[in-house]
């Protein structure tokens, strides 16, 4: 049953909820003394016990977030390598009921594998493949630059580091309900944290304290930090980008088809804020960069907007197209939308290719 | 330049505002803190400069709305018109009155002694001189020289026009008095055709009373209507050159030294004058001249007589000269009372022939020395023995055919028995001459002679042929019949053709100039109106071109042609009044007196001109003719050289020298050049010499326009401002004055207008660029739904 926006207030009981894929947020959250009354209070009382850090994920996610994205599965477009069994399918030929093929034994096959029916009928020897089921295993990359901390008029308060902030912590609780590992890595011109995945449930509360304490500074190197990651991320899994994306596009490019070949597939969850993306400005402004403190422009930005959007054209098409080139899903979020929306679009998306 | 409403001038301090404006607004803006820099930072390289640029542009026109705004209602006015443009260009007739009176001197000036002084014409060219160098360049002026006869000096720019009007300062005034009307009428007509709508008629003279005053005063409003109902009105300005002349003299009176004596003008306004004790007298003038008789025999006796007049109110003794040429034959001093005229009588007797200038000379330097002298001319001949044959002889006096003819050639023989006559003359009858009486005479007439027998005609072939003249006039008695079987001229006759009955025929004479005969203007004039009733025609035998004048419908009239050494001449009417109203008319004498000189091969001395009439004469070209040069001497000892340059070199007619260009056209065939020489404009011979060929013009006045201005009866300012503005004129007394008049009524309007349209510019320039600035702004905020108009509250990090 799905949830109806606005039926659910802050501060009412949470309502049972049928669906099976969402008891397990039902189970963590149920005990939860007192839903906080915003999720921008960071008052609230904190988690008793081993559970979840409520006060931690309410003030990152909304309830409907949570329900929301409850409904929906993150299904493994390519194979994944897990240790469990999971919804995915997995690169082993497992034991599973799931038949795949026959092909001609070879030596070297167990013995077990081969299908003896077939022998009697055929006189020959074959190996009856089934496929196997497991665990994904993602690994979210924050982008913590300077840039990330801009605050648009739009974006109801929230920094585009925030925002990106929230995703994750989204994406996370989505991915760890469904039994799926996830890694945390947060950077700017290096990596800065990096945790690795796991696909228990208390792994959300680590995961959510890290966010929150992760500070934006300095400037962006997404290109260097992306090949770094190769040697963290070494089995097959996901990598989630959740950044602006600012820097060279080629060099972001070329990071990515590394990733790529390292059999990882790659969503780019690109957040700009609407101020950036418009340029709405009409007034002589001085402008100051967020990553550089002796970088500033006094300018009258009418006269400048129609280039400045052309230069904003031009980088989008060009990370867009480097994105397609190497299959990977570049999502292009304003930090005005809903990120559970979000997450719920592309997932829908996803589903249908 | 300067403005009418000088306050509103510093309005244009107004333009500071804007400037501030962008100032505070340059110094005001909000801060954000922003990510994308990365785009900002191209954005910045590309558009900067473009940017600044049109910002600067539309700062500069916002300053420039306040400073025209208030220069404009400012009303500036500019001064210098050389500053001003085409736009303001005009047409301008100029009439310089240079009648004698114009030779006074400025009296403006009494440390220089009289004779020294400025003169009034050389003070009005450089008033002239001034407008013309403060006129706008594209400007037309036309000079229109007032004395009589007027003489036009075509459109020029008043650059072009500079360098002939220093010129005429030099020259002394010498027209006898001023034609006002003719000026004023071609100047009028000159305007009417004029490129410039804004049309002035300037005169400049010094107000000779006879010419301005109320007796006058109806002609010059006549000509003001004139002016006011030509298409495009033409306004008329008064320059008074002599306005100093009474009020200086005034001045002149508080010098203790200086006797004064005061006269009560027409107007009964005093004028004060200054005279020159040492000088004894002043104003002094030759009123009249007479030389009697005007052309006599080496042997003769002239007498000149001169009426001298005294116009100052002081006794003058004045030395009174008798120059013939250039050489002094008598000086006598007289005594002249205040205000009253004596007579000089000399006299003279020629001793040899030749043309001379006689000038009677007053030796005085008064103020006014153009009236001190007046010339004539005397012709010395060696008298002519002329034999008239008349064939219809009367006893009654002037029923003769003759009568009229001998009138014309021994005028004063007949008139005042005096032997100053050239020609003397014997009628006989047809049949009373032989070969014998022929060698007493030079010359032959026969009037009317019925006919000839061939004897007689063997004779008078005979007498041509060794050089003798003969001129032959048909008539009435003429046997035509008989006169046609006449041996031809080319059989060593007489005859030239065949000849006609005679007929009745009503017209007069087509061909008004011939080279043959030269006439005067005047004398031309008065030979189109010789009428005819009768007449012969002529069919001429020989088919080469006739020289001579015809009637209008082209028959030959007078006849030509080279008989031997000598030279016959037919006239195909009577030589009374019988076939014509020719003896009657003014120009019989001089005609008949030339046919004699031409038969005679005398040529003439000098032919008569009128003042401003083209002065031509043919030359010889000589061998080393390309650079050859005619000298021309003045009557006043002036001389000019002028170029006698072949056809392809002949100039075109330039602005800098009108009507004074000397052109040439060379006949290549008869090695023949015809010279157009400076036509004089003062009384007297001019000669002209080109090698060993001597030419001489004697310029006259017509009797009809004998008129000069003697005195310094002029109108005072006042009367001057009084006679203007009831002619709608405005009086100046200088150049600057009346350029100043002019000018204030445009000068102001003009600037006013073109600062007008550069506010209307400026205007359409700042909205043009405010909208195609907007309309950039539009289109991105169009692109860019969430622009925000005016994000005032500053943003930062979170």
């Amino acid at each position: 049953m799905a949830l109806e926006a606005g039926f659910w207030p802050f501060g009412c009981r949470i309502p049972p909820i049928e669906n099976a894929r969402a008891s397990w947020y039902h189970g963590v959250v149920r005990n939860l003394p007192i839903a906080p009354t915003h999720p921008h209070d960071l008052t609230a009382e904190k988690p008793r016990g081993s559970a979840l850090p409520a006060n931690l994920l309410f003030r990152w996610l909304k309830p409907q977030d949570f329900a929301r994205v409850s409904q929906l599965q993150w299904i493994a477009r390519d194979v994944v390598e897990g240790l469990s069994g999971g919804m995915h399918r997995s690169r082993h030929i497992g034991a599973s009921v799931d038949f795949k093929e026959h092909r001609p034994y070879v030596h070297g096959d167990e013995i077990r594998s081969i299908d003896w029916k077939l022998f009697g009928k055929t006189d020959r020897l074959y190996i009856r493949q089934y496929e196997d089921e497991t665990n994904l295993r993602a690994t979210i990359v924050v982008d913590q630059s300077g840039s990330m901390r801009y605050t648009g008029t739009r974006s109801d308060g929230l920094s585009k580091h925030e925002y990106a902030v929230r995703l994750a912590a989204c994406l996370a609780y989505l991915l760890i309900s469904q039994q799926d590992s996830v890694g945390l890595i947060t950077c700017d011109t290096k990596i800065r944290t990096n945790i690795p995945a796991r696909a228990r449930p208390n792994h959300l509360r680590l995961l959510i304290e890290t966010l929150a304490n992760s500070q934006c500074n300095g400037e962006t190197d997404l290109g260097t930090v992306l090949q770094d990651l190769l040697s963290i991320c070494r089995r097959r899994g996901h990598v989630i980008l959740i950044s602006d994306c600012f820097g060279d596009p080629a060099s972001i490019e070329r990071s990515l088809a590394l990733l790529r070949a390292n059999y990882q597939e790659v969503v780019v969850f690109q957040v700009m804020d609407d101020d950036e993306v418009d340029f709405p400005f009409n007034n002589r402004t001085m402008f100051r960069s967020l990553e550089k403190t002796d970088n500033q422009l006094l300018i009258d930005p009418s006269s400048l907007r129609q280039r400045y959007l052309e230069n904003v054209k031009i980088f989008q098409t060009a990370l867009r197209e480097g994105c397609s080139r190497n299959r990977i899903d570049l999502i292009p979020v304003r930090t005005s939308e809903s990120y559970s929306s979000v997450v719920a679009n592309y997932l829908v998306q996803r589903g249908r290719a | 330049m300067t403005f009418l409403n000088a306050l509103l001038a510093f309005g244009a301090a107004a333009f500071t505002i804007p400037l501030i404006i962008h100032l505070l607004n340059r110094s005001k803006y909000i801060t954000i803190d922003w990510g994308a820099m990365q785009f900002l930072e191209s954005s910045m390289k590309v558009n900067a400069r473009r940017i600044q640029w049109k910002q600067l542009l539309l700062l500069l026109i916002r300053c420039m709305i306040p400073i025209l705004l208030a220069l404009a209602m400012a009303r500036p006015l500019v001064r210098a018109w050389r500053d001003s443009g085409e736009g303001n260009a005009m047409s301008v007739a100029v009439v310089l009155d240079d009648s004698l009176s114009m030779q006074s001197e400025v009296e403006s000036n009494p440390n220089k002694p009289a004779g020294n002084r400025e003169s009034l014409l050389s003070r009005a060219t450089r008033e002239i001189d001034s407008i013309l160098g403060q006129l706008p360049p594209s400007s037309s002026v036309c000079l229109i020289l007032a004395g009589d006869p007027i003489d036009v000096w075509d459109e020029h720019r008043p650059d072009a026009l500079r360098e002939p009007v220093r010129e005429l300062s030099l020259r002394k005034a010498s027209a006898g008095t001023m034609n006002l009307a003719s000026a004023v009428r071609a100047g009028a007509d000159w305007l009417s055709s004029s490129p410039h709508p804004k049309r002035h008629l300037l005169v400049l003279s010094d107000f000779q009373a006879s010419q301005w005053d109320a007796s006058e005063k109806d002609t010059v409003k006549q000509l003001s209507e004139m002016l006011a109902q030509q298409p495009v009105p033409i306004q008329w300005s008064f320059l008074h050159v002599a306005e100093d002349a009474g009020t200086v003299g005034v001045t002149a009176t508080t010098k203790k030294t200086d006797t004064a004596s005061q006269r009560v003008a027409s107007d009964g306004s005093a004028i004060m004058r200054k005279w020159n004790d040492s000088q004894g007298g002043d104003d002094v003038s030759v009123l009249s001249m007479e030389c009697v008789p005007g052309l006599l025999a080496p042997s003769g006796n002239a007498t000149i007589s001169a009426s001298v007049q005294n116009h100052s109110k002081v006794i003058a003794q004045i030395p009174v000269v008798l120059r013939v040429g250039l050489e002094e034959i008598e000086r006598q001093t007289i005594q002249i009372g205040p205000q009253s005229s004596t007579n000089v009588r000399f006299q003279w007797s020629p001793k040899s022939t030749g043309d001379l200038e006689v000038r009677v000379v007053l030796d005085t330097k008064d103020l006014t020395p153009g009236d001190n002298a007046l010339a004539d001319v005397i012709r010395v001949r060696e008298p002519a023995n002329v034999l008239v044959i008349d064939g219809d002889r009367r006893r009654e006096a002037m029923k003769s055919e003759s009568d009229y003819l001998r009138l014309a050639l021994t005028p004063f023989s007949l008139l005042r028995g005096e032997p100053g006559d050239l020609v003397t003359t014997r009628v006989v009858d047809s049949g009373g001459w032989n070969e014998a009486m022929l060698k007493e005479f030079q010359a032959v007439v026969c009037c009317n002679v019925p006919d000839l027998n061939p004897e007689q005609r063997r004779i008078l072939r005979g007498f041509a042929d060794a050089g003798g003249g003969l001129i032959i006039c048909l008539g009435d008695k003429v046997q035509v019949e008989r006169w046609n079987t006449w041996e031809p001229v080319a059989a060593g006759g007489l005859r030239l053709g065949k000849i006609s009955p005679r007929v009745d025929w009503s017209g007069r004479v087509g061909t008004t100039s011939t080279p043959l005969f030269e006439l005067s203007r005047a004398s031309l004039d008065s030979l189109e109106t010789a009428r005819f009733e009768h007449r012969h025609t002529l069919e001429l035998e020989t088919p080469k071109p006739w020289t001579g004048i015809a009637f209008e419908d082209s028959q030959p009239w007078l006849v030509a042609f080279p008989m031997g050494q000598g030279r016959c001449v037919w006239m195909m009417s009577s030589c009374d009044d019988g076939d014509s109203n020719l003896p009657s008319r003014p120009v019989y004498v001089p005609l008949m007196q030339k046919l004699l000189a031409f038969v005679l091969q005398t040529p003439p001395g000098w032919r008569e001109i009128v003042p401003g009439e083209p002065w031509r004469e043919e030359w010889n070209i000589a061998a080393n003719g390309a650079n050859a040069t005619v000298q021309v001497l003045f009557p006043d000892d002036s001389t000019a050289e002028v170029p006698l340059v072949g056809e392809s070199q002949k100039p075109v007619s330039s602005p800098s020298t009108p009507s004074k260009t000397p052109e040439a056209g060379v006949d290549g065939s008869t090695g023949k050049t015809t010279t157009l020489l400076p036509s004089p404009r003062l009384l007297g011979i001019s000669r002209a010499t080109h090698g060993e060929q001597r030419r001489s013009i004697a310029t006259q006045l017509p009797v009809a326009i004998r008129k000069r201005e003697l005195n310094r009866e002029r109108l005072t300012s006042t009367e001057v401002e009084q006679l203007a503005s009831d002619v709608s004129a405005t009086p100046s007394s200088s150049a600057n004055d009346w350029l100043n008049s002019i000018r204030s009524s445009w000068g102001g309007k003009e600037l006013w207008t073109w600062f007008w349209l550069g506010l209307l510019v400026m205007f359409l320039a700042e909205m043009f660029l405010q909208q195609s600035m907007n309309a950039r702004l539009a289109k991105t905020a169009q692109a860019t739904p969430g622009v925000v108009q005016s994000p005032r509250n500053k943003r930062g990090a979170a």
